[in-house]
């Protein structure tokens, strides 16, 4: 009988110990949350005005009030039979058989530094 | 140079390259099928206009060009206008055709010959050289001053301290973009500010009034231009004529001088304040150019012949600035009245200098 007695005292205390355990958590979430400190707003930070503006850039030229330009004249790349141009300045020999020979002795008239 | 090699494309792989793959009827014209040589020249243009030859590729080079000094010449006609009047503008403009023309810059002038004023010719086989060799082209035409200046090739006169320490060339100080007349358009290079300034970033930013140099004082700063101190003697000419014979132009001048010579700053401005300047004498006459009119030059004395000059030749230690006495007080270093030819004393009284500087104790 007093076996008895203990085991349901026993039971008591565990089933007692373990809604203390339950209970605790939950009325801990009733609580109210620890306070935030109140900090003072820290001033934004803007970068410094800038000190070298670029000067604006200068107007127009009169050549550039041209614009557009008329489309220059070009013919498409290998169109043109370009051969004897090319053998010829190309040429060391022949270049030289063809000069002007009006050019070789040709003084310069003026005197003094230019 | 001659002829043939003025020429001559040494190196066939030009035609590999960007330019060289137009071929040489796109730009200069004539007849490619042509095996005779008069044939294949017909209606071939040694200097194509560059708007046309590379105002495709290099639109804002070539929008800019007409303020470029040497493409307008500008500063020939400014200071033709002012000496002389408008009835008299149209022999000189003969004049300038005959004379000037020739200086006058082309795109192809600078990046693929030497300049025409040269007599031409091919500088590396036709490459396009997007930095110009400065040896061909600019002391070519800038030789007699500039260049023997700059390199010490004035007897006894040292080179330029950017040429012998810095090894500088001219495209270091003098940039594209003023070549090009990108900075806007001004009748001289002497208008506007200083291209480049001394004190620019990335020359000499810290030399001012608060160095450790004792002469940099701000009195120094606002009465003398930095080649009044750092510039030494320099080539003055004289009495230049020009004429014609057999349609060939020439021209004559007297022996040059050598000298240095502070005068009053004939341009001062805000750009520009300094009282005292280093002035050259060019080599204009009341009858340079007599061969084409008289009296072209009316207003001969309007403008000083000795003129606002920037030699080419700076030195940190020079004689007028190793000792304060060397310039206070000295009339050897300052443009006087003794200095001027008589009959240009009404021309260049604004630079003549009447009161020296004090000796200092």
């Amino acid at each position: 009988m007093a076996t008895q007695l203990k085991r349901r005292q026993r039971l008591a205390g565990l089933l007692l110990l373990m809604s203390i355990l339950l209970l605790v958590p939950l009325l801990a979430g009733c609580g109210e949350p620890p306070a935030i400190a109140a900090v003072a707003p820290t001033p934004t930070a803007y970068p410094p005005p800038p000190t070298d503006i670029p000067p604006p850039p200068p107007g127009p030229t009169p050549a550039a009030l041209d614009f557009p330009l008329p489309a220059p004249a070009h013919l498409e790349l290998g169109q043109t039979n370009e051969e004897h141009c090319v053998d010829c300045h190309t040429d060391e020999e022949t270049l030289k058989a063809l000069a002007e020979k009006a050019e070789e002795n040709q003084e310069s008239l003026s005197e003094g530094e230019g | 140079m001659e002829a043939w090699q003025k020429v001559f494309l040494s190196e066939a792989s030009f035609f590999e390259t960007v330019h060289g793959r137009y071929g040489c009827i796109t730009c200069h014209g004539g007849n490619g099928a042509a095996d005779d040589k008069e044939a294949a020249h017909e209606g071939v243009v040694r200097e194509p206009a560059s708007a046309e030859a590379c105002g495709d590729c290099h639109p804002e080079q070539v929008a800019s060009d007409g303020s470029s000094l040497h493409s307008n010449l500008a500063g020939y006609s400014v200071v033709l206008a002012a000496r002389s009047v408008p009835s008299k503008m149209a022999q000189l403009d003969v004049m300038m055709g005959n004379h000037c023309e020739s200086c006058h810059t082309t795109c192809g002038q600078c990046h693929v010959s030497r300049p025409t004023n040269l007599g031409g010719g091919l500088v590396a086989g036709h490459e396009f050289k997007g930095i110009p060799p400065m040896n061909l082209t600019c002391t070519g035409c800038h030789g007699s001053r500039i260049e023997n200046e700059y390199k010490g090739k004035n007897e006894g006169v040292k080179a330029d301290v950017h040429w012998v320490k810095g090894g500088m060339p001219c495209f270091d100080c003098h940039s594209a973009d003023e070549m090009h007349g990108a900075l806007g358009e001004f009748e001289s290079r002497y208008e506007g500010p200083p291209t480049p300034g001394c004190q620019d970033e990335g020359c000499h930013p810290n030399v001012g009034v608060d160095d450790d140099n004792m002469q940099h004082s701000e009195f120094h700063f606002e009465a003398l231009s930095c080649q009044a101190c750092h510039s030494t003697t320099y080539k003055n000419c004289y009495s230049c004529h020009v004429g014609l014979e057999d349609e060939t132009a020439y021209f004559k001048t007297e022996p040059s001088e050598m000298a240095f010579k502070l005068g009053r700053n004939p341009l001062q401005s805000e750009d520009r304040p300094w009282k005292y300047v280093p002035v050259r004498h060019v080599p204009v006459d009341r009858d340079s150019f007599s061969y084409y009119g008289e009296d072209l030059l009316p207003n001969f004395d309007a403008l000083p012949t000795w003129k606002y000059a920037t030699p080419h030749n700076i030195q940190r230690i020079t004689p007028q600035n190793e000792a304060c006495n060397a310039c206070h007080g000295n009339a050897e270093l300052f443009l006087t009245a003794e200095d001027v030819r008589p009959d240009e004393l009404e021309a260049n009284k604004d630079v003549i200098v009447e009161e020296l500087p004090f000796s200092m104790p």
